[in-house]
């Protein structure tokens, strides 16, 4: 039997408020989500300009900190490493290496040291020699500006700023050196 | 002339040697670090490398090498207060488990309580509402029928000798 | 072979569409042959699904390694029982896996309920059978557990260490059961709503699905928590962590629409708060699985993110404002005989009980999101660990202990302010005892315990009273012992003295959590081989633990395990070894920490390896007293136990359901005349 439904005179406030409110509800979700799905990714940097940063660098250099703008008109290779990063292991050698085969061209290496503790930063250095200024990611503001998910990641900037490759993991030698030949090559504007 | 200066000498010598010592001392003592101290420390912090699990409690060798850098920091005499701004400073404040109440951050804990107080509010003028019988203006005519419930709690409060 | 596996979930993918479109069709159009057709699509569709599920696990037990799933989630080293449990492992398996559980629920309900409400069923296809089409596209599209890799790879790169657990194998299973069980009431509820029905018929239909869901809910949690507890040795069970969380939030909201659907039933009462609760719980349930899976949180259960997470926010975004939609042009219809004759009324409390829920849920649901909103707002990132939660949460969680103790005490409708003082007297009295003697006797001071254990003891006494008087109330009308009249009592009405049973459990769980969360003592040290370490608990006493030395070898599994035995004494007395492991897996490079311990019902003494030096000279134990967490796990079976007498028919309603058709208003006549 259907029941009679008379008329509402008004539509109920509690009513209009729910809806509205569930929506909007769902709005919000729905950006909020979407902002941070949309998070970039150091990948997503190919192309674009480097985000700049500024990092103190360990006591040996006698430089107290390096800006990445202020190295603009000139290559710079940023490598994001760790102490306790088993698969950067692969590359510190080969990186100092590049490092002293293309200082004289130009190229400036930065190691910037995520998450890190300094004595054992230092010891890694050590170890495997590394000489081109790094330093600690005070704030972990770099890593978060480049959106790296982990370590090694390495960015090759050229003279103009643009991030011409994003390598994610160890690199080896001759993609290395390709790379190192494109960015000193490149005329800057 | 002689004995004045053989003292200084016997006075330099000592303190070399006193010094010496002193500086050596602290090698030769190395003990195990305090690691209650640190834990209560390293339980209010993440693990920087995993989620979901603080530092006391991680067992990656990064949580190890991150514990002695507490340990070392108190040796130096920081408080916990100083460790713990130190490490924001270093890392961050996704490094602590409890953000900083300040700022945006407070809404964290405002907003649920806000929430909470407005829901009581709805409740108890809904309560009042329900509970005075002046009847609303549309109304919708509904004779709820015997639930089968309602001959099961019955047969219930008859077997319980209840009001 | 694994093409026919793509094939089957494609097939499937299709009938789940057919069956939505063409059951609202039907019902619309008065066609019911259509709606047959639907309803035999959505079988069709259980079928093929699970032939999808039948190859992967052949794929899986066989070692079919160029499937990319298996070869991420296995390897040949693996037991058999873990290569099979592996189709939960990662992400697209186990999004398989819910799909095939969804469409066995949505199959069930079809086989069951048929007859007595075909007004509603077309659109209970639709629903069900739209949620499966979702879960299956994804599985065709984007994350396809038939993916082939192009070499041919001689082993797989195994399963996750930390999922080789007993815990962790039904887990997963035990939560997807709860979620997808959900789904049931909810479809019910949106066809009800569709229907224009103003009835409890959905509710009443779907009450054993509720509680189902809310069974498998609540074992996967309490097993999530033991696993956690088991194996990952931290000395815990529970991390708030954003996907416990994600999990548990459904359950915070499942739980008060468990309790408002009686007052709907008994007293008409609530129509609108229901059919809202189950909306969220549903949405909630969508989000908890999207927020687990979509990468947008990092968690330590994450799985990696891809292009799952935008479909899923426009899956719960369409579903959300369709069943708003619903509910605001149905609203006037929902109308209920809202009554309160006092505010000291059952009534109340179980409005009260909605509120906190709902603020419990707030405070998670909260909590878990807000990293995200900050960096959305704001570009920060901050992590919120269990102190927010716990500051939060705990206070409302003892509100709840303490309504759960009031409600079975006081009546429907109106308690007369000295008939309440008269039922409340004896459980305030358990209370205060209890925390007096804990005090002056036991020796607990913090206020926080003080106040926890002393709810338990009167929420304990009220629960147990409810049992005495109905127990004293049989003999007393038809002379039975006491035994005789317990079983006959509970054997009428299992839903009330299930429930009370239920609520029982819950009591001893909250014992275990406050004794464990308020004086766990933990201690971290080096020892030397003969060397000892105390561990003291103020109430509990004192162990001492001496190391023996490190013991150690390979196990055929490929992993390399060492174990570290230390002697035990308790309060100056032996009480045994303990043997933590460490055990380093080898193919995926991950060592686990698993304690041991030595579990009474007073306290757990809870030991994990924490590191050593050389070949076992030196070696660091972290040792943790757990007071009472035992009561946690005993606690979780009492409440196992209790839903399932809940759930039970009685005799009574088994005849009911067998001959009277129960005549509801707002059943409109039966389609297909």
């Amino acid at each position: 039997m259907e029941q009679t439904l008379t008329q509402p005179k008004t539509t109920s406030p509690l009513r209009n408020i729910v809806l509205f409110g569930g929506l909007l509800a769902v709005l919000a979700l729905v950006a909020i989500m979407a902002v941070n799905l949309q998070k970039r990714e150091s990948v997503d940097l190919q192309n674009q300009q480097a985000p700049d940063f500024t990092i103190p660098l360990f006591a040996q250099f006698e430089q107290d900190s390096v800006t990445l703008s202020e190295l603009r008109g000139q290559p710079v290779v940023v490598n994001f490493w760790a102490s306790w990063c088993v698969e950067c292991y692969k590359e510190a050698e080969l990186l100092e290496q590049a490092w002293q085969d293309y200082k004289d061209q130009g190229v400036v290496f930065i190691g910037i040291d995520h998450l890190d503790t300094e004595k054992e930063a230092l010891a890694y250095m050590a170890k495997y020699g590394i000489t081109y200024p790094s330093g600690p990611d005070m704030g972990d503001k770099a890593s978060q500006a480049y959106g790296i998910t982990g370590v090694p990641e390495t960015f090759f900037i050229d003279k103009n700023g643009n991030i011409i490759h994003v390598q994610i993991g160890p690199i080896e030698r001759a993609p290395l050196y390709t790379l190192l030949n494109k960015l000193v090559t490149e005329p800057g504007s | 002339m002689a004995r004045t200066k053989f003292f200084i000498n016997l006075i330099f010598v000592t303190s070399v040697l006193v010094t010496a010592l002193a500086l050596l001392a602290p090698v030769s003592l190395a003990q195990d670090p305090d690691y209650d101290a640190i834990n209560r420390i390293a339980q209010k912090m993440n693990c920087p490398t995993c989620t979901g699990i603080n530092l006391a409690d991680c067992r990656t060798q990064t949580c190890a090498q991150w514990r002695d850098q507490i340990g070392d920091l108190l040796a130096k005499g920081m408080t916990e207060d100083e460790v713990l701004d130190y490490f924001v400073n270093q890392y961050g404040t996704q490094v602590l488990q409890e953000p900083p109440k300040s700022g945006f951050t407070l809404w964290l804990w405002v907003l649920p309580v806000l929430m909470i107080i407005l829901g009581a509010g709805i409740l108890f003028y809904t309560m009042r509402k329900w509970a005075s019988p002046a009847a609303a203006p549309e109304t919708v005519t509904v004779t709820p029928g015997p639930t089968a419930s309602d001959d099961y709690l019955s047969q219930v409060e008859k077997d319980l000798d209840f009001d | 072979m694994p093409n026919i596996g793509y094939v089957a979930m494609t097939l499937a993918l299709a009938l789940a569409l057919y069956a939505t479109i063409v059951a609202v069709v039907g019902a619309q159009r008065r066609v019911p042959e259509l709606v047959t057709s639907a309803r035999n699509a959505a079988f069709g569709v259980t079928g093929f699904l699970t032939l999808a599920v039948i190859i992967i696990e052949y794929l899986l037990i066989t070692g079919h390694y160029q499937t990319k799933y298996v070869f991420e989630t296995s390897n040949r080293a693996a037991p058999i029982f873990y290569r099979m449990t592996a189709l939960w492992g990662g992400q697209d398996g186990s999004l398989l896996f819910w799909s095939w559980l969804m469409s066995i629920f949505a199959a069930l309900v079809l086989l069951k309920k048929w007859g007595s409400m075909r007004i509603m069923m077309p659109y209970v296809v639709a629903v069900t059978q739209i949620t499966v089409a979702f879960f299956v596209m994804l599985v065709v599209f984007v994350a396809n557990p038939f993916e082939q890799l192009d070499f041919f790879p001689a082993d797989g790169t195994g399963l996750n260490p930390l999922l080789r657990h007993f815990g962790m194998i039904i887990h997963p299973p035990m939560l997807y059961t709860g979620f997808v069980s959900f789904v049931i009431p909810y479809a019910f509820a949106i066809a009800a709503l569709v229907t224009r029905q103003t009835g409890d018929l959905w509710i009443r239909t779907t009450r054993r699905w509720t509680l189902t869901a809310w069974l498998f809910l609540s074992l996967g949690l309490l097993l999530g928590g033991w696993w956690a507890y088991d194996v990952l040795g931290w000395g815990g069970y529970w991390g708030w962590d954003p996907v416990e969380n994600a999990s548990l939030i459904p359950w915070l909201v499942g739980t008060p629409f468990l309790h408002s659907v009686m007052m709907q039933e008994s007293r008409g009462m609530l129509k609108r708060w229901n059919m809202a609760l189950i909306i969220l719980t549903f949405a909630l349930v969508i989000e908890g699985t999207f927020l687990t899976r979509s990468g947008v949180i990092s968690s330590v259960h994450t799985f990696a993110q891809s292009a799952i997470g935008p479909l899923f926010l426009i899956f719960i975004a369409i579903m959300f404002v369709f069943s708003l939609y619903m509910f605001a042009t149905r609203w006037e219809i929902l109308k209920s005989e809202n009554e309160l004759d006092s505010f000291f009324s059952r009534e109340s409390v179980f409005l009260l009980n909605n509120l906190i829920f709902l603020g419990l849920a707030v405070v998670v649901w909260w909590g878990t999101h807000f990293p995200l909103i900050s960096e959305a707002l704001l570009g920060e990132k901050i992590v919120v660990g269990p102190p927010f939660f716990e500051q939060s949460a705990g206070p409302l969680f003892a509100i709840i202990l303490l309504l759960m103790g009031v409600a079975p005490l006081i009546p429907w409708r109106r308690a007369s302010g000295k008939k309440l003082a008269d039922q409340l007297l004896w459980p305030l009295v358990w209370g205060v005892v209890t925390a007096a003697v804990l005090y002056f006797v036991v020796g607990i001071s913090i206020v926080g315990a003080l106040i926890g254990f002393g709810l338990c003891g009167f929420t304990l006494g009220a629960t147990l009273i409810e049992y005495w008087r109905g127990v004293k109330a049989r003999r007393k009308s038809r002379g039975e012992n006491y035994f005789v009249a317990l079983w006959r009592l509970v054997g009428r009405n299992h839903r009330r003295y299930g429930g009370y049973f239920i609520h029982i459990g819950v009591v001893l769980v909250a014992i275990g959590v406050v004794g464990s969360r308020f004086y766990q003592v933990e201690t971290q040290q080096n020892l030397a081989v003969g060397e000892s370490m105390t561990i003291s608990s103020p109430v509990i006493g004192d162990y001492q633990l001496t190391y023996r030395g490190l013991r150690g070898g390979q196990s055929p599994d490929d992993r390399i395990i060492t174990e570290a035995v230390l002697d035990v004494t308790f309060n100056g007395k032996p009480a045994g070894s303990l043997v933590p492991v460490r055990e380093f897996f080898v193919v995926q490079q991950q060592p686990m920490t698993i304690p041991d311990k030595r579990s009474t019902l007073a306290d757990d003494l809870y030991v994990i390896l924490a590191g050593w030096e050389g070949t076992g000279e030196t070696a660091t134990f972290k040792a943790y007293i757990n007071p009472l967490v035992s009561w946690l796990w005993i606690g979780g079976i009492v409440f196992i136990l209790g839903t399932v007498i809940a759930a039970w028919p009685t005799a009574q309603e088994r005849e009911e359901r067998a001959t009277a058709k129960v005549q509801l208003p707002g059943a409109a006549a039966p389609a297909g005349k």
